[in-house]
This record gives structure tokens, sequence and C-alpha cells, in this order.
């Protein structure tokens, strides 16, 4: 047999001229071809499952049940309520429920916006207690906070003369969260345990912040193609107008940027290496080893924070526990051993911690206890 | 809401002959994962492969009506599989002869003359390939292997009737779940 039969073959198969001998070789060499397997993430197949489902339900607009479907999906998608366990059907609620709250204690508030701006000469001022209106005035900014409670920069003067490169500081604590504009329109979001160092105008040159923790940027092109760039721990961004969300917590294994549009340049400072992403990609810098890594992600998933939710992807208690930590301002603890399950879904950030800690317990092995304000967790 | 998760194939596609939508979607949950890894290991094209798979669906919910003539849907769904990754070839060599390469290392190929045969080749060599996959998603799928064995055929390995059979595999399949046993044998009824 040589591959031009095989040709031949497939050519009177696809006129509907094969006939049953010819058919039978043909799906016997079928059987042996190509059999070397195919690897495929299993995020790559639930995400193409999803999207074929939601192409075929389209072409049948006449009332095809998704509602069904998106109970049984996987976690790569958006469920407004509530915490979903890494199954196919919601669990059973466990008979003894061992959660426990210290009686005297409040039940823990969710954060708010609160933030510390650090002036250029040093002076601190409590955001969260000032009054609507001007903060201060920085060299040739107006700093004022607005009625929504963010705070912005404005140029008084486009011709100012200070030549004094002033530099300050916005930082959140945990429990807190704000909304900046930069003095060239560039709006961020801080999420909590976070902080940014910016100057308070930009003149000729890049335009440089620095950042920590978790932090939304939304870049204003300027016309005349000043080019913005964040330092992140050992990550600079560059960026020429453009949405994306940074992440470099102390406590993370990994420096991530993601990307939602527009264009970024990221370089690990310590190594050199460099890559561009584009929009719906995340780059990812091991801390502990440099290794530089680019993946698809759904870019939406990396701001729910700043929409006002959490999302957890196939994450593992301590991960999840570090976020709460930060937003609800409580230490934890791990007592014996820890559960390895893994949970997925969407959850308000405006809820009090024991809810969240509430639908942990059922839909996992795993107890809280708080005591004050620290979490602790057991089996 | 009505749940489709412990019913067999075969009763699965009458439902979907009669236009049952959420019918329509258990299958098409059981299914695709194995029939697109299964298109993607003999297209190598994530497009292609989707694009396959997507095809096939979207017929089989408009040719719905004749659905429940098939015995086993399987083996209908993996022969269709088949059948549109050979035109998909046959279409893409017209265009490039050097585009694919058709040689197999042993071309000697003996024709295996009983199509019952290579149905049942085919099948074993798909289904195979569910191993590859993370237990959670093998589940919805192994689960649904179980169930085709028929009712009948287990009430006669038992001497029980088939009613009876029926509502065990049902009773025990509740239970079994809800501790969240990742692979449900129903050789526990075979002592």
């Amino acid at each position: 047999m040589q591959e031009d039969d095989i040709r031949q073959l497939l050519e009177k198969y696809r006129n509907g001229q094969a006939n049953e001998e010819e058919i039978a070789l043909l799906e016997t060499w079928y059987l042996q071809w190509r059999n070397e397997p195919f690897p495929i993430s299993p995020d790559e197949l639930e995400e193409t499952k999803f999207e074929v489902w939601e192409t075929i339900s389209q072409k049948h607009s006449s009332g095809f049940s998704r509602t069904r479907w998106f109970a049984a999906a996987s976690i790569l998608l958006f469920i407004a309520a509530g915490f979903y366990y890494f199954a196919r059907q919601p669990a059973e609620i466990k008979a003894d429920n061992h959660f426990v709250i210290n009686q005297h204690a409040k039940d823990l508030k969710p954060g708010g916006n609160r933030a510390l701006l650090t002036l250029a000469g040093g002076k601190k001022i409590v955001l969260n207690n000032v009054q609507n209106g001007r903060v201060s005035i920085q060299g040739s900014a107006l700093v004022s906070k607005t009625s929504e409670g963010n705070l912005s920069y404005i140029n008084r003067n486009d011709d100012a003369t200070n030549g004094d490169h002033l530099m300050n500081t916005l930082s959140t604590p945990r429990g807190g969260q704000y909304h900046l504009a930069l003095v060239d329109g560039t709006q961020v979001w801080l999420n909590a345990a976070s902080s940014i160092t910016f100057p308070v105008r930009f003149d000729k040159g890049d335009r440089v912040v620095t950042i920590t923790g978790e932090v939304y940027f939304e870049v204003a092109h300027k016309t005349n193609n000043q080019v913005f760039k964040v330092i992140a721990g050992k990550q600079e961004i560059t960026v020429l107008g453009t949405r994306f969300n940074v992440r470099n917590y102390d406590d993370d294994k990994s420096l991530s940027t993601t990307l939602l549009s527009g264009s970024v340049h990221i370089k690990n400072i310590t190594t050199g290496k460099a890559a561009t992403l584009t929009p719906g990609q995340e780059a990812r810098i091991l801390k502990a080893d440099d290794q530089f890594t680019i993946r698809q992600v759904n870019p939406e998933n990396a701001i729910c924070w700043k929409n006002g939710y959490f999302l957890f992807d196939k994450q593992g208690i301590e991960s999840i526990m570090s976020i709460m930590s930060r937003w609800y301002d409580v230490d934890v603890a791990y007592q014996g051993q820890i559960s390895k399950d893994r949970f997925g879904g969407t959850f308000s950030r405006s809820a009090n911690l024991s809810e969240i800690l509430k639908n942990l317990e059922i839909l996992g092995n795993v107890h809280f206890k708080i005591i004050s304000n620290k979490v602790i967790v057991t089996e | 809401m009505m749940t489709y998760d412990c019913i067999s194939d075969v009763e699965l596609a009458g439902l979907i002959a009669g236009d049952d939508h959420e019918a329509f979607a258990e299958l098409y949950e059981r299914y695709f994962n194995i029939l697109y890894i299964h298109a993607m290991k003999k297209l190598r094209d994530k497009d292609e492969a989707r694009d396959l798979v997507q095809d096939l669906f979207v017929h089989l919910w408009s040719r719905r009506g004749s659905l429940g003539q098939h015995k086993n849907i399987a083996n209908y769904l993996y022969a269709s599989v088949r059948n549109r990754v050979l035109n998909l070839v046959a279409h893409k060599q017209v265009a490039d002869k050097y585009l694919l390469s058709l040689i197999v290392d042993d071309m000697r190929i003996e024709a295996i003359t009983d199509h019952r045969v290579r149905e049942t080749q085919l099948a074993g060599m798909i289904e195979s390939e569910i191993s590859a996959l993370p237990p959670k998603m093998r589940e919805v799928f192994e689960l649904s292997r179980k169930l085709n064995y028929t009712h009948k055929e287990i009430a006669m390995q038992l001497n029980l009737s088939e009613q009876s059979v029926r509502s065990h595999v049902k009773g025990a399949l509740r239970i079994l779940r809800t501790k969240f046993s990742t692979f449900i044998h129903l050789l526990l009824f075979f002592k």
C-alpha cells in the first residue's frame, strides 16, 4: 500500500464512490493513522467545551436550556453566588457543623475605601478621615478627594517650572482599597495591602511608577507616545495606553501581570528576560527561580476584585485564606492536617467573613474558628 | 429539576428525539471531551477539531428525530467523528498534496472486513484516550459507560427482574455520589 493508494481511496470516499471493500480498507487505515496521543490541557478542554456549547445553543435560539449546562459546567465560568466545590453537583450539608464564632467577637466586616497618602515631604494623610475636596498641593498638582472617594491629581498649571520631581505614595492597609487618578489621567485601583509610588507630574521621558501588592491600571494614552512603566518587584512593565492588572504580594510565589487590552512589555529586571503580551495573556515570574511563563487566561477574572468580587479558580485553602486575611484584616493560623481540597467560584467582597467561611465549611473538609481578629483553620 | 445523570445513552437518545433540550445537554456533557480529544489526535489542529465536533452536535440536533434508531449511541458518535475526519482529510489533500502525511508505520494494511469489528476497535481506541484526563473529568463519561450495560443484561446475569435492577442502580448511584466517589462500579452487583 502506497500513500497514493490512500489518497485515491480518500478521494473516492469523499465523492461517495467507495465500495464496501474500499471503505473497509480506509477505516482500517484510519485506526492506525496518527495514533500518538496529542496532549490537551484540562483548562483548554473546559474552555472549548463551553465555547462550543455557546455556539451550538445560539444556532438553536428556540429555548435551548443553558441553565442546566451552566449548572454542570466548570469553574472557568462565572457563577453569581456562593462557592462551587470541584464536582458536578452541589454538596450535601454536613450533619455536624463545627463552625464556631467566639460569641463576644464582632463579625468581621469586609474592607472598604481606606488608604494612606504619603506626601513628598514625608507628611502622611489618612484619606478615609479627610473631607472631600482639596487634600494638598504637591508641586504643580492639585490633589483632591472626589465625592466617590477617589483621589485625583490634576495639573494646575501646564507650564509650571517647578523642577522638583516630587514623589507621593498611596498605600492601602489590610482591609483597604483605593482608586486614584494620576496627573496624566491614568486610572489606578489598589487592592488591599498594596501601594503605588508615583511622581506628581509627568515631564519629558518615561512615566514611571512603582507598586507593591495588587494594582489594576487603565493607562492614559499620550499623544506624544510617552511610555508608561510600572516596576513591581523584579518586574518592569512597559505599556503604551492599555488596561492591565499587576500582582506582587510578598506571600505570593510568583509575580504576575494580566493584560486586558492594549499591549505591554514585561521584563524581569534581575535576569533581563523579557516578553510582550497581547490581550488575554498573563505573564508569571516565579520568585524562586525566575522562571518566566506566559499563558492565555480570561483576563476579566484578574480584575474581579476591582468590580467587587472574589473569584477563586481551583485554589487551595491557604491561597484563599491569604486573600481573606488581606481584605478582612485578620491573621490566619493553621492547626493539624489541612485539606488539599480545591475551591472555585465567586463571592461578593462586601459579605462578612463568617458568610464566606460558612460556605467553605459546607463544601470542603475544612473548619474555622474566629477568635477576635484571628481565624484558626483546621481539618 | 429532573436529572439525566442516571439514564442510559439509549434512553437519553429517545428523549432527545422527542425534542428534549436538557437531554441533549446531558449527551453533550458526556461525550464532548472524548470526541474532541479524538478529533485533536487525528487533526492536530485546535480550530478544525473544534469546528468538527461543533458541526457534529449541531447536525445531531437537527436530525434528532432519527436518533432513536441507534442501538449504540457511543459507536454512532465515534463513527461520526471518524467519517468527518476522513472527509476533511480527503478535502485537504486535494488542496495540497503534500500537506498531510498519510503514512502509517506498517503500510501492509489488511482490511478488517467486518464493520462491527472496526466499530469495536474504534470505540476501544477512543475510550482509552479518556485515561489521559484528570479523574473529575472522566467521571461523567465513565458513569455513562457503566449505565450502558443495559439493565436487561444485568438482570439476566443476576436473575433479578429488570425493574429491580433499575431501582438498585439508581439507589446505589445516589448514595455513592453524595460521598463524592470518583468512579462508580456497577460491578458491585456482580458477586
